[in-house]
């Protein structure tokens, strides 16, 4: 199935030694100058901390990546409800999308506090942070999708005596994927953000947390950790994203 | 009974008139071309028969019913300019699309059928997007005959295709017209492809649309190629063309 063709095997290659070349110089650095360790540690201090702290990284990442991961399925599913019914109801749009716009100009920092007053300190305050600031661009992708059918294809399942359902099932929707899926893919990263923004607010685990305890004691390493454990937990999720669209999508590569 | 039968059609969009008291017959078995300038209003009257164009004036009968109940028996197949596939959907699914809207699953042999009768075959399983524009065509055609209506709705389908497949799909489409004795409405604004295909031709004026003139082709079927080189053909496309020019000054 891979080609190894050169240009692939430079795509990895290059950025592999890039990183490799800054680590290095990084941690040459801090040999020669020395910085206090809670200013900047040494990248070996670092990979040292993130394995022998691996389960506590992974455990707490874990509850932020089913946060993220709730929310943004919420988010998912009002959307493309609320895009939906946007499409065929020109009222309906006009009454409710200053309030999609209010949501979305409404800093998510504001009223996470709201949020934790209202679903608690848990697990569910979070995924409502998530699923707030994940909202916004997907459904303005799903209305745009949903939207952007032809004439021609309209007229079609119209001499057809198509139902708006039918239309919507078998036109709309498939023509939106594209849209959607462009929108997923920035969403994933703002569900994270979301659950982070709910974590420094108000909890007891999640890799928030475990950012916030670590400033508090000044642990400039563990910080470190975690903030590349909730790195990889987005790269996760965002290829997860790209690897279902390029399997439903097969059929756009030509249009975009 | 004329199979439809428009009389006094009148259709405004704002205020601008763009088809001003048209009447004319469709017989059955009629293969009717409608030719006129670009822009002149033929595709609306195309779309108004086919029932996609609402708020039109005059009267409009098929099958000496309402147009209402022409759209709902699903008594016209539309072909457009492009071939308005669906990407996701392979050939076959594409063709199958009106069977699993209209529900009727009973003929559902007729996708692989037409797939052999529009030289088709084997291309059941690609996607529209990996065909050439006339292959693609010729899937659109065969999607309008899939659910078996009376009547062909086309509107320049050939339009953007280039002169060799166009005249491949002009024979083949008489063929399955033929065989199948469907009654065909044909938008074009090629004067000899009119000719070519039609048994009658009405010709359009600029906007607003006014019949100014309607010719009978009375050259025998199955046609072939050669008959563009015949006087009796050139005399048909001269005048088609005097007309046509005598209405843009």
């Amino acid at each position: 199935m891979v080609k190894t063709n050169p240009e692939k095997i430079s795509s990895i290659a290059l950025p592999a030694a890039a990183f490799l070349a800054i680590i290095s110089l990084w941690e040459i650095f801090l040999r020669f100058y020395a910085v206090p360790e809670y200013i900047l540690p040494a990248p070996s201090r670092i990979a040292a901390d993130l394995f022998s702290n691996i389960g506590m990284l992974a455990y707490n990442s874990g509850i932020t990546l089913c946060e993220a991961f709730l929310g943004f399925l919420a988010a998912n599913l009002f959307a493309l409800v609320t895009a939906a019914v946007f499409v065929h109801s020109k009222t309906i749009k006009m009454a409710f999308y200053p309030f999609a716009i209010a949501i979305k100009i409404t800093p998510i920092v504001a009223i996470a506090p709201l949020l934790i007053l209202w679903f608690g300190n848990g697990f569910m305050s979070k995924a409502a942070t998530a699923a707030i600031i994940a909202f916004f661009p997907i459904l303005v992708n799903t209305v745009k999708g949903l939207e952007s059918v032809g004439k021609d294809e309209l007229d079609l399942f119209k001499s057809l005596s198509a139902s708006k359902w039918q239309i919507f099932v078998n036109l709309r929707f498939p023509a939106a994927l594209p849209y959607i899926f462009s929108a997923l893919k920035v969403s994933t990263s703002l569900a994270i953000v979301g659950a982070l923004v709910g974590e420094f607010v108000g909890s007891n685990k999640g890799i928030g947390f475990v950012i916030l305890m670590s400033s508090h004691y000044l642990d400039t390493v563990r910080m470190f950790s975690a903030i590349i454990s909730i790195v990889l937990v987005g790269i996760f999720l965002f290829g997860a994203i790209s690897l279902i669209e390029k399997k439903i999508l097969f059929w756009s590569g030509a249009k975009e | 009974m004329p199979l439809i039968k428009a009389e006094n059609i009148e259709y405004s969009h704002g205020p601008l008139s763009v088809i001003d008291d048209i009447s004319f017959c469709v017989e059955e078995g009629d293969f009717i071309s409608i030719i006129g300038p670009s822009g002149c209003g033929k595709t609306t009257l195309l779309k108004i028969i086919g029932g996609l164009i609402p708020g039109f004036n005059g009267n409009l009968a098929v099958k000496g019913g309402s147009l209402d109940l022409a759209v709902r028996r699903r008594d016209f197949g539309f072909v457009f300019q492009d071939p308005v596939l669906l990407p996701w959907r392979t050939v076959l699914q594409n063709l199958e699309l009106p069977l699993e809207i209209i529900g009727g699953r009973a003929q559902s042999d007729e996708p692989q059928k037409l797939l052999g009768s529009l030289g088709l075959d084997g291309f059941g399983g690609y996607y529209p997007q990996q065909l050439s524009g006339g292959m693609q065509q010729r899937v659109a055609i065969a999607r309008a005959l899939v659910y078996n209506p009376g009547i062909l709705l086309m509107d320049e389908p050939f339009g953007s295709l280039d002169e060799f497949t166009r005249e491949k799909l002009q024979i083949e489409l008489l063929k399955v017209w033929q065989a199948t004795n469907k009654t065909v409405l044909f938008v074009t604004h090629s004067i000899s492809e009119a000719v070519f295909v039609s048994n009658k031709i009405i010709v359009l004026s600029e906007r607003p649309a006014k019949i100014i003139g309607i010719r009978e082709i009375d050259m025998p079927y199955p046609r072939t190629l050669e008959i563009k080189q015949t006087p009796e053909f050139i005399k048909h496309v001269s005048w088609l063309r005097q007309i046509l020019k005598r209405s843009l000054q």
